[in-house]
């Protein structure tokens, strides 16, 4: 029923084409890939179908007004009342909105784009102003993430129908097959008529069921496809073939799984293997596993709840940050703006210009003023931002010899439930470990927890202890999130007993006053820091590291001896079978 | 723009219930619906509020105020009795991106610079005033947002002191967030605030997705056609509601039922009284939206995981079982 092989310029066309005959069905599409002749052929072909030519840019760090609408200044003083300023989203009604750099784009970013692909208005309640703009549109997402960036936010990219690999289009092959203008207005004419019968719905909903895309909106998506597919096609009624293509079209970048017996089926062939950079988080298969469930269980009785979100608030006390909540600091540059505030001379704020009017305004009478404003600096106010402050959670592992290659399981364990709290959280992670001669940074900061799991379970263990030189790069590292604006958390797991010299020297006499420099060093940094004690029992050494270090300590609970070598034991025998 | 009707929403019954819930009775104080991406929950607030049945305030109030009521100050509304004008109960939009001024009410800026006068222009929260207030994307709203929304939800009244003006009025309003849990948690603040809170999830069943797909693309395609098939449907549910409020204290709740909550409160684990007391009263309206005259061991059940689900004492490493707690509780206190 499908062509056995597809083109990729066919399905590229197939897809831009599509969202040009039913643009505000289908959402839009998601081009994947750097800039090159192949997007720009594409983004032009939609700007000159949809927008006349004229696509609104939203770039990454748009501002709430620029993109929702707000007060424009001059006309509301001029005028006397307020006056709106349309935003991005309103000024690209019945048009096209390009959003280059897709992964970068804030939150509150995407959620006003996904709000009026919804409803098709912008609810614009801003700054004195309430008003309802209309909004329908389609969106052309450039997505420029390499395997190491967070994709794009699901809650764009779920609602745009299609996604193109953009990267290996030559324009010269998509030329020839770009369908003609009135080709295009016509289907559009056409589309709104298109029947859909039940069976060609039924493929696409069983299709979606069999490669466990769970999202009715895929399935909504995919039949608009199909439809607009007759409608190219110049048919009135979506045939089984019109649904398959759709169906292969809107369905190839959400696969979540192969059914079973593929080729029997004559439901969709699977998505090419370009788009496999989608879920990492859910690629936790057994082999990734580095410990048996009992083991998990049992330090995971022992570790107290949320170990770093306390170890962050005490961080944030220590380093004397005003923020209310524990995820944001007050900053007056970056940031979300968050209400306004007095405005203080010098102080680096930025004036908010309304409020600083509303402040003035009542007064003006008893001021005496006639025509001019007059303001006096008891009305400034500036807006108050609140920046959110994301943290980068350094874990630097001791794997050597000494530290008890016997714990290392439940130091991996350990480390395990900790990720679990940042991805909660949504931090960064970084991995350093330190054996033999010098540590060495597995992983530079990362939002891929699944990464980090996997080079978790491969590392090995024993040699030497270079704990001076793991606190030297730990701290390296914080001041390097540090200087990024972000909140730096290091957790050293280590039994203390570090002998190698700074200098990589093995067995160094001086090692353990080396480590004791290095922790002093890391207490400068002034980064939240926790020390685990790995060692058999609880040491004076690691406590003296901790102290030295300004970092809370904690023996890393020794789960009850016995479960644990079971455990062990259970581990070695599945890996030997 | 037209809303999909609510009663040719396929399945997601629990939430249907919540909603209906909290339109007949405002005290059971408003639904959360946590799910997936394009399960329908935007949809489905969107459609109560086309359902929703008319309620009397005064002429050019801007609190919606019932003209039983004492007359609101600092208000241009003139007084009870024949000068009320019926009006669909407001489900008010909390659109992303919302400045401080626009929901708690400012200076009315336009009379600041043009006549130097002092008024207050209302906000969101005076619009919502015995209405609803909805929230999509509940998790990401801001904090400074949520905390002016915390306060009033508190104390059903908005106090304004910003700019020299001094100004209460009340905001009482059924609180409704919906939101994708992937995308950031609830403050558990919030998260109190609601009365009922439903997870939804995509139906499995191929038959139920097929009819999704369809009503919603015969929607897409002629939304006035498919209101006017689906009219008197909702007219009927509309009667149930109206029905329901004006039953709604005479549902009686026996002694019994009220041990039975308490009990399940127990069994279950939750934090305060809230939650009895949430489970009572989304019992007694989901009794008088049945019809009934007593709150019964049913209404007690079918109301449990949605008043309960979210007040559990929380335990971290065991999050998603909240749902096969309250079964849990439930089983142990009904065959006991």
């Amino acid at each position: 029923m499908n062509d056995a092989v597809t083109n990729p310029h066919d399905d590229a066309v197939a897809a831009a084409s599509l969202v040009a005959v039913a643009a505000h069905d289908l959402g839009g599409l998601v081009l994947a890939g750097l800039g090159g002749p192949g997007r720009d052929s594409i983004a032009r072909f939609l700007e000159a179908e949809l927008a006349d030519g004229q696509a609104i840019r939203v770039p990454p760090g748009v501002a709430p007004d620029a993109l929702l609408g707000g007060l424009d200044l001059a006309a509301t003083l001029a005028a006397g009342r307020p006056i709106l300023q349309p935003g991005l989203l309103s000024r690209a009604n019945a048009g096209l909105v390009v959003v280059p750099m897709a992964e970068r784009a804030d939150q509150s970013c995407v959620a006003a784009i996904a709000n009026a692909l919804d409803t098709g208005v912008v609810d614009v309640q801003r700054d004195g102003l309430a008003t309802r703009c209309a909004a329908k549109f389609a969106v052309l997402a450039c997505d420029e993430s390499l395997a190491d960036d967070a994709p794009p936010a699901a809650a764009l990219v779920d609602r745009l129908a299609f996604r193109v690999d953009a990267a290996f289009l030559e324009p010269a092959l998509l030329a020839d097959r770009w369908p003609d203008h009135a080709a295009v207005a016509a289907a559009r004419t056409r589309y709104r008529s298109v029947a859909l019968p039940d069976e060609p719905l039924r493929l696409l909903v069983t299709a979606a069921a069999a490669f466990g895309i769970d999202s009715p909106r895929a399935v909504l998506l995919a039949s608009f496809a199909a439809r607009a597919y007759a409608a190219l096609a110049g048919r009135d009624v979506v045939s089984d073939d019109d649904a398959s293509h759709a169906a292969r079209l809107v369905y190839a970048s959400r696969v979540r799984m192969l059914p079973p017996d593929l080729a029997s089926d004559s439901t969709p062939p699977p998505p090419d293997e370009t788009d496999a950079s989608g879920d990492e988080r859910g690629a936790d298969d057994g082999s990734d596993q580095p410990l048996s469930d009992q083991v998990l269980e049992a330090i995971a009785a022992a570790i107290p709840a949320a170990l770093l979100a306390r170890l962050e608030r005490r961080g944030a006390v220590r380093g004397g940050a005003r923020g209310r909540g524990d995820q944001q600091t007050r900053s007056h540059s970056r940031g979300r703006p968050a209400g306004t505030e007095h405005f203080r001379r010098g102080s680096g704020q930025r004036l908010h210009v309304l409020s600083t009017l509303r402040a003035a305004a009542p007064w003006q009478r008893l001021r005496g003023a006639d025509k001019r404003l007059e303001i006096r600096s008891a009305d400034l106010r500036a807006s108050r931002r609140l920046a959110p402050t994301r943290s980068t959670t350094i874990f630097a592992v001791d794997a050597s010899g000494s530290a008890a290659v016997q714990r290392l399981a439940e130091v991996k364990g350990a480390i395990e439930l900790l990720l679990a709290e940042c991805y909660v959280r949504r931090d960064e992670v970084a991995l350093i470990v330190f054996r033999g001669e010098a540590p060495e940074c597995l992983l530079p900061p990362t939002r891929s927890l699944a990464r980090v799991k996997r080079e978790l379970a491969a590392l090995p263990g024993g040699g030497g202890t270079p704990l001076a030189s793991a606190l030297d790069m730990a701290a390296t590292m914080a001041r390097a999130v540090q200087r990024d604006d972000k909140r730096a958390l290091v957790v050293v797991m280590t039994d203390g007993r570090g002998n190698v010299g700074r200098d990589g020297t093995p067995g160094h006499p001086d090692a353990a006053d080396h480590a004791l420099d290095a922790a002093r060093g890391l207490a400068d940094v002034g980064a939240a820091t926790l020390i685990i004690d790995t060692g058999r029992r609880p040491r004076d050494a690691c406590r003296e590291l901790a102290a030295a270090a300004d970092a809370d300590y904690l023996p890393l609970p020794y789960a009850d001896a016995q479960s644990v070598a079971a455990a062990i034991r259970s581990t070695g025998a599945s890996r030997a079978a | 723009m037209s809303a999909f009707p609510f009663t040719a929403i396929v399945g997601q019954d629990e939430m249907r219930q919540a909603l209906l819930i909290s339109a007949v009775d405002p005290n059971v104080g408003g639904v959360l619906v946590f799910g997936d991406r394009g399960t329908g929950k935007s949809t489905a607030v969107r459609a109560l509020a086309g359902l929703l049945p008319k309620i009397a305030v005064r002429e050019n109030c801007h609190y919606n105020t019932s003209p039983d009521g004492s007359r609101c100050a600092g208000c241009s509304c003139v007084g009870g009795g024949k000068q009320a004008k019926q009006v669909q109960i407001p489900v008010v939009d909390l659109p992303l991106g919302v400045t401080e001024d626009r929901v708690v009410g400012a200076l009315d800026i336009e009379k600041a610079l043009a006549h130097g006068e002092k008024a207050f222009e209302p906000g969101l929260l005076a619009r919502a005033n015995r209405g609803f207030l909805y929230v999509d994307e509940v998790n990401l709203l801001e904090d400074h947002i949520i905390d002016l929304l915390l306060d009033v939800a508190a104390t059903g009244e908005n106090v304004v002191e910003r700019e020299g003006l001094s100004v209460r009025h009340p905001a009482r309003f059924v609180l409704v967030g919906s939101g994708n849990p992937e995308e950031g948690e609830l403050r558990p603040q919030l998260l109190d605030r609601f009365g009922l809170s439903v997870s939804i999830a995509t139906p499995t069943d191929i038959e139920q997705r097929v009819e999704i797909v369809r009503r919603r693309d015969d929607f897409e395609r002629d939304p006035v056609a498919f209101r006017r098939r689906w009219s008197s449907r909702e007219s009927k549910v509309r009667r149930q509601i109206l029905a329901a409020r004006d039953a709604l204290h005479d549902v009686d709740v026996p002694d019994a039922a009220i041990r039975r909550a308490a009990e399940l409160c127990v069994a279950a684990g939750t934090d305060g009284l809230r939650g009895e007391l949430t489970l009572v009263r989304a019992a007694r309206a989901l009794a008088a939206l049945r019809d009934l005259t007593e709150v019964g061991e049913a209404e007690l059940k079918a109301v449990a995981p949605a008043a309960l689900g979210h007040r559990l004492r929380r335990d971290p490493l065991d999050d998603a079982a909240a749902g096969v707690r309250v079964s849990r509780a439930l089983d142990s206190v009904f065959t006991a």
